[in-house]
């Protein structure tokens, strides 16, 4: 009972957060509000038990790839006035349209799911993180070790680009 | 879960390029600031071969290692050793093309030999998620390598534009692999094909993962319409990564094609559904023909010899799209045109390079009386662009005349004509180098010829040798990709 | 679905005590505006200029390095909490993990990524 009032709460909050990160027009007010809107998908993982995604929506979503996106946004620093302009009113018109055949098919697929061709059923303690962990370190090994490769390349790949004196 | 030696040696070549980049990043750290670091590419050209030649030392075993996430079979083998060929080439033009202070020169040599690394992983991937792994340890470090060029403004939007649209990409084959799941209940390759086999069209998350995926892969691959990123990447970018993105990348980019799609979605080829006729058997057939007619119309009227290799790189994905679809003698087309492609347009780009290094521009004005000036460079840029454009009796001929002659077995007669159709088109745009080499008067007559770079040099010579080999005897190439595509449906 | 009643009432309550001291302070707190109180806090130096500045491109460094560094040390999470089921297997797994990315910030210290220049 309660979980189901919950998961309405936070999955409003987590549509309508999402409408606002791409309806404000100051691009900080928009990573604002794409953090809040972080939590609650966080808040949605812990209701199904997925620990381990909610512990990583905050601290890495939430906290540092924020930091990184307002760093972004202040690095490049766009002036109110270069931030009013860009009223696509033809492009807005053209994606409305295209978006309503994708609309149709994403509404058809969900009538398919909840009409029970739908989603798999999980173990109870499928998130946890003794159950991730288990994964990781069993039948994920192999990515686990990969992401460090990649983990390391995207250092390497940052500090060449972004230093600024590279020898 | 225990690691078998067995497990380890399926993924060699990956474990030889990224243990190669890991020493070339600590030999780059500690060595003394200002020093040269054309030793690295040394060390990177020999952790290359050794990871080539690993790929063969391998048997070939059908069952998978690490729980099903990678296996060595024909395909991996083959489309590894393609990706260290193009990746080494690349090397040999980096080591004259970024000698500058400033620009990312020991760090260049570690990203390629990591993102060698990621293509290998990727040709051997069992699991959506080595795919994904395998996508990105190979595009995150090629992100970098095109911005290497840290002064230029164009090498940095290079870099910026890949990245933000490789970055889409991911999103979206992420998200075709999570729907996927959610359908099928394993990310298994195997599992997928099983769950793919019949049905598919009463699971409706199943398809719109399965067409996500496509469009991930696609982009990568530079597929119309999702190629507009590749003109702009392939002309900015310093062309030893150029050369790379082109070959290497794309190579790896089919080889995902190839596991996602052919052997993994064979269930969801073509069905008939209320009359319509739908599965990615269409969709490739649109976007075959879509590539084909997009890039080559484009290329006519391109005035930057870069930009003209670019779109000529677009419309041979058109052609190995075709192949796909045809079965497994396409598969082996494929593979086989994925070879000789590499040689061909490796050397086109190590022939810009040495023109480059000769203190020339790229555009087409610049290429006018070349010939004059570097009577070898020009003789052999018109071999490449002759076997780009299938002229018997260079390698390239015979890529087509295989891929085509696949196609009209496979029923694909309309493509096949079309393909044809668009390879005389091209014809066109490689010859007006041609001309504009042979025939045209140069405005700057001027020689500022530097000495000729061993690197380079070594590089063209190569790519020629083996593009005149294989067009002059292409049997044994040929037997190898049969054998490598040999379980392909 | 475990049990989440005392986070819920955590958030409750602190939420609560925030709201309440700011209300507090609202109505109780006495107000003497004047213009200097009332210019922007710059370390009781005069405000000079706008705010909007570009940040310097050594900020994002230092923000991605910290992020990649921050993923790492996520994975160490559930490695922790398993130590002892994983024995030295997960010890050794984690191990080869670690070193990968220790080449990384050497990197990153050898080529003085981490000085602010």
């Amino acid at each position: 009972m309660w979980a189901d009032i919950l998961f309405w709460v936070f999955a409003a909050a987590v549509i309508v957060l999402a409408l606002a990160v791409i309806t404000f027009k100051n691009p900080v007010n928009s990573a604002m509000a794409l953090v809040a809107d972080l939590f609650f998908v966080a808040a949605l993982f812990v209701l199904v038990d997925a620990h381990f995604l909610a512990v990583i929506q905050i601290l890495l979503y939430a906290g540092a790839v924020m930091v990184l996106f307002l760093f972004v946004i202040m690095l490049i620093n766009q002036g109110p006035d270069e931030l009013g302009r860009a009223r696509r009113t033809f492009a807005k018109a053209v994606a409305l349209i295209l978006l309503f055949p994708l609309a149709l098919v994403v509404l058809r697929v969900v009538e398919n799911v909840s009409k029970g061709g739908g989603f798999l059923k999980v173990p109870s303690d499928y998130g946890t993180i003794e159950a991730v962990g288990r994964l990781v370190f069993g039948q994920y090994l192999l990515p686990f070790e990969v992401a460090s490769v990649l983990l390391l390349a995207a250092i390497i790949g940052a500090v060449a680009i972004a230093k600024r004196r590279l020898w | 879960m225990t690691v078998t030696i067995n497990d380890v040696v399926v993924i060699l070549p990956f474990l030889v390029a990224s243990g190669g980049a890991l020493l070339i990043i600590l030999l780059d750290s500690f060595s003394a600031p200002r020093t040269p670091r054309r030793f690295l590419g040394g060390f990177t050209i020999f952790f290359l071969a050794v990871a080539a030649l690993s790929a063969y030392i391998v048997p070939l075993r059908t069952e998978s290692a690490f729980h099903g996430m990678v296996m060595m079979d024909g395909l991996a083998r083959f489309l590894s050793v393609v990706v260290m060929l193009s990746a080494g080439f690349a090397t040999l033009l980096a080591m004259d093309r970024l000698p500058e202070q400033g620009s990312a020169r020991g760090e260049f040599y570690a990203l390629l030999l990591f993102s060698a690394a990621g293509a290998s992983l990727l040709a051997s991937a069992a699991d959506l998620v080595m795919v994904f792994l395998g996508l990105e340890t190979l595009s995150i470090p090629a992100y970098a390598m095109a911005a290497a060029l840290r002064r230029d403004v164009r090498s940095t939007e290079a870099g910026f534009k890949y990245f933000v649209l490789g970055a889409f990409a991911t999103g979206f084959f992420l998200m075709g692999t999570a729907l996927v799941y959610s359908s099928v209940g394993s990310t298994a390759l195997g599992r997928l094909a099983a769950a793919s086999a019949s049905g598919w069209t009463e699971k409706p998350l199943l398809c719109m993962g399965a067409v996500m995926l496509l469009v991930g892969l696609a982009f990568k691959a530079a597929v119309v319409p999702f190629h507009m990123w590749a003109p702009d990447v392939y002309d900015g970018s310093p062309t030893p990564a150029t050369a790379y993105f082109a070959t290497g990348i794309k190579a790896a980019a089919f080889a995902a094609l190839l596991r996602v799609v052919i052997l993994s979605l064979p269930g969801m080829r073509a069905e008939e559904i209320n009359g319509n006729e739908i599965g990615w058997h269409y969709i490739f057939w649109g976007l075959a023909a879509a590539t084909m007619a997009v890039s080559s119309l484009t290329a006519l009227v391109q005035k930057d010899v870069k930009r003209i290799l670019a779109y000529s790189s677009v419309a041979h994905v058109g052609y190995l799209l075709i192949g796909l679809l045809a079965g497994k003698p396409g598969g082996a087309a494929v593979l086989f045109y994925l070879l000789v492609y590499t040689f061909m347009t490796v050397g086109a780009f190590a022939v810009v390079a040495y023109l480059e290094n000769s203190k020339g521009g790229t555009k087409l004005s610049d290429y006018a009386g070349i010939a004059k000036r570097h009577p070898y460079a020009a003789a052999a840029m018109a071999v490449f662009l002759f076997s780009l454009a299938g002229i018997p009796p260079t390698g390239g001929f015979f890529a087509k005349f295989y891929l085509f002659k696949a196609a009209v077995q496979g029923g694909l007669i309309n493509l096949t004509v079309l393909g044809v159709l668009f390879s005389v088109v091209s014809a066109y745009y490689y010859l007006r180098i041609v001309v504009a080499m042979y025939m045209e008067q140069g405005e700057n007559q001027a020689v500022i010829d530097i000495s000729p770079s061993a690197a380079v040099v070594t590089a063209i010579c190569l790519c020629l040798l083996f593009t005149i080999i294989i067009g002059l005897y292409p049997t044994p190439y040929l037997s190898v990709a049969q054998a490598s595509a040999s379980m392909l449906p | 679905m475990l049990s989440y009643e005392a986070i819920l009432l955590l958030i409750v309550l602190g939420i609560a005590i925030s709201v309440v001291f700011v209300l507090i302070s609202k109505f109780l707190g006495p107000k003497n505006p004047n213009a200097r109180k009332k210019s922007v806090y710059e370390c009781g130096a005069e405000p000079q200029g706008s705010a909007r500045k570009r940040f310097p491109v050594k900020f994002y460094m230092i923000a991605l390095l910290f992020l990649l560094f921050d993923i790492e040390a996520v994975f160490l999470y559930p490695w922790a909490k398993l130590f002892r089921e994983l024995g030295f297997l997960g010890f050794v797994e984690m191990g080869i993990f670690m070193l990968v990315l220790i080449v990384g910030l050497i990197y990153a210290w050898r080529k003085g990524a981490l000085e602010w220049e």
